[in-house]
């Protein structure tokens, strides 16, 4: 393309907007790290995991039953909603009538686009008080309700992903198995499934990060006490809960405490994005066409 | 015969489950309707709130979550779309170079809010000593948005067929004429779409606005104040304010319908060149 001194402008503006848009990924490891130095270098980094729990005022500062609650929390949304997810996205595909399945398309655009916060108003509201009568304490909060919450706001995104990679799937497939006199549910179940196994596998990964970072719906209904998630009613409290609960009244080195454990969680997510890009190269496609 | 039984209970058993997956999803906004409504009246978006939000209406969360998008967007908007010419322009130059501000923004782009929420608590608050002040607010979330408006933009601009850039060497149309009086015109309505989809996103959000614009129940008076935004307001309401139940309904049901319009207009914008 011919180029002018306006195109010479154009490519600087344009190369220094590039570079600031790149900056920001520097600049949030590099004050996150800045942040969290003075924890990290007042009590080292095994103190997060082996001291007594979490409690600012005692100079604990032991993450392990937060974490244990977070991994708990995503473990448990993602097995629910990634099935709900595949099964949605198969009917959506495979039997739906087309009015059908443009409405389950409309509804899962708008689900998924729903913010965290209302959902967790309504388990606030609704769902904590309707499984207070399941429970022997009469207290709704805690693991399950986190759960299920959790899985409500994932189970969208699954089946926009396992939807987006089911199509992905070349049409031969179809056609083979057609060839052969298979059933429709052989075909997709045997056939097309396997296929997209891959884009299946990136939609976990995407919603274990969703779910890893997730704040208000689990602030809102986990309770927020710190403990062990043995009993599914035992009010407790995930990691990102608790920067969003004490990062108000933190000073200094509790603040700095609280920085490190977001340091932690974006460790996580690091590692689970790497796994992402070596499972499969091209698959984030996926999430931005959720928006 | 069994099989034929079997290919018509599958689907039959298939649609059962996902009825009752939608009817749960309804019955979320339903609720959330039906006690939104007892408390909607017609001056709630432009009475001040009495008694800390309990009564009255929400201007002054509106007037903040206005100021916060608006700081948020004029700041994403010409950073993403520069970034997204950038990544475009190079990519008809020399392929492969675009890979790192791709892999980049994707990352950027899993990243959770409340990290974000961190980053603008550290930066714009402590830093640059802006505070608890929407401007923070606004900047942390289009750090937030940023990303994913690149890659929408970067979506858009690759779609671009061959023969127009081919059209527009041998016419020896120059870069900035060809991306201004070609591509902006013509691809106007889907850079809406991209911008009303990251709009909806950062009036979504919560955790990052929670420690970086505060949460004064006031009208702000500059961008340096204090202010609630619309989700932080549905928070306040629900965790922290007995008998709060009912107007932080009514704010969901705001913000639930201002975002179903949003995210709708979106799309149709964004199918409105692929249509002819």
């Amino acid at each position: 393309m011919y180029r002018t001194s306006g195109d010479q402008l154009l490519f600087y503006f344009t190369k220094i907007t590039a570079c600031l848009s790149l900056l920001i990924l520097g600049t949030l490891i590099g004050f996150i790290a800045y942040t969290s130095w003075p924890a990290l270098q007042t009590f080292g980094v095994m103190a997060f995991f082996s001291t007594d729990p979490w409690n600012p005022d005692h100079q604990d500062w032991g993450i392990w039953p937060l974490l244990i609650t977070s991994l708990c929390l995503t473990i448990g949304s993602v097995g629910l909603a990634t099935p709900l997810g595949i099964l949605l996205a198969y009917y959506q595909l495979a039997y739906a009538h087309p009015y059908v399945a443009r409405f389950l398309q409309g509804l899962l655009d708008i689900a998924s686009g729903v913010p965290s916060v209302v959902y967790g108003f309504w388990g606030l509201t609704f769902l904590v008080p309707a499984l207070a009568h399941f429970s022997e304490t009469g207290q709704g909060q805690g693991l399950l309700a986190g759960c299920l919450l959790l899985s409500l706001i994932l189970t969208p995104i699954a089946a926009i992903v396992a939807r987006n990679s089911l199509q992905a799937v070349p049409k031969d497939l179809h056609i083979a198995g057609h060839a052969l006199g298979l059933k429709k549910s052989s075909i997709w179940i045997k056939l097309i499934l396997p296929a997209a196994k891959k884009g299946i596998f990136s939609g976990i990964i995407i919603q274990t990060t969703r779910a890893l970072g997730e704040t208000m719906a689990i602030l809102m209904v986990c309770g927020n006490v710190i403990n062990l998630p043995l009993e599914p009613f035992l009010s407790v409290k995930a990691l990102t809960a608790n920067i969003a609960r004490d990062m108000g009244e933190a000073d200094d080195l509790h603040r700095s405490a609280l920085f490190a454990t977001g340091l932690f969680l974006l460790f996580a997510i690091f590692i689970l994005m790497v796994i992402q890009r070596f499972s499969e190269k091209n698959i984030t496609g996926a999430y931005a066409k959720l928006s | 015969m069994p099989n034929y039984l079997e290919e018509r209970l599958h689907p039959a058993a298939l649609g059962m489950m996902i009825f009752v997956v939608v009817a749960i999803f309804m019955t979320v906004v339903y609720q959330i309707f039906l006690l939104g409504s007892e408390h909607w009246h017609i001056g709630f978006l432009t009475e001040l709130p009495k008694d800390a939000g309990r009564s009255g209406g929400i201007y002054p969360v509106i007037i903040s979550s206005g100021l916060i998008l608006i700081c948020c967007m004029a700041t994403a908007l010409p950073i993403g779309l520069g970034c997204s010419i950038y990544i475009y322009l190079n990519h008809l130059y020399q392929f492969n170079s675009n890979s790192w501000f791709l892999l980049c923004s994707d990352v950027l782009a899993s990243i959770p809010s409340i990290i974000y929420g961190l980053l603008g608590a550290s930066l714009f608050c402590d830093f640059f000593k802006l505070g608890y002040s929407i401007l923070s607010g606004g900047l942390t979330l289009a750090c937030m948005v940023l990303p994913l408006f690149i890659r929408l933009c970067h979506q858009i601009l690759r779609d671009i067929p061959d023969a127009w850039i081919q059209a527009s060497h041998t016419t020896c149309l120059s870069q900035w004429r060809f991306l201004f009086q070609i591509i902006f015109p013509k691809y106007f309505p889907q850079f809406s779409g991209a911008f009303i989809l990251c709009l909806g996103r950062s009036l979504a959000e919560t955790a990052a606005l929670l420690f970086t614009s505060g949460y004064v129940l006031r009208t702000p008076e500059s961008i340096f104040d204090s202010g609630r935004s619309l989700s932080v307001h549905i928070y306040e309401l629900s965790m922290n304010l007995p008998g709060g139940d009912q107007p932080a309904a009514a704010s969901a049901l705001f913000l639930l319908a201002f975002l179903m319009i949003s995210t709708s207009s979106a799309q149709i914008l964004s199918k409105k060149w692929t249509q002819h």
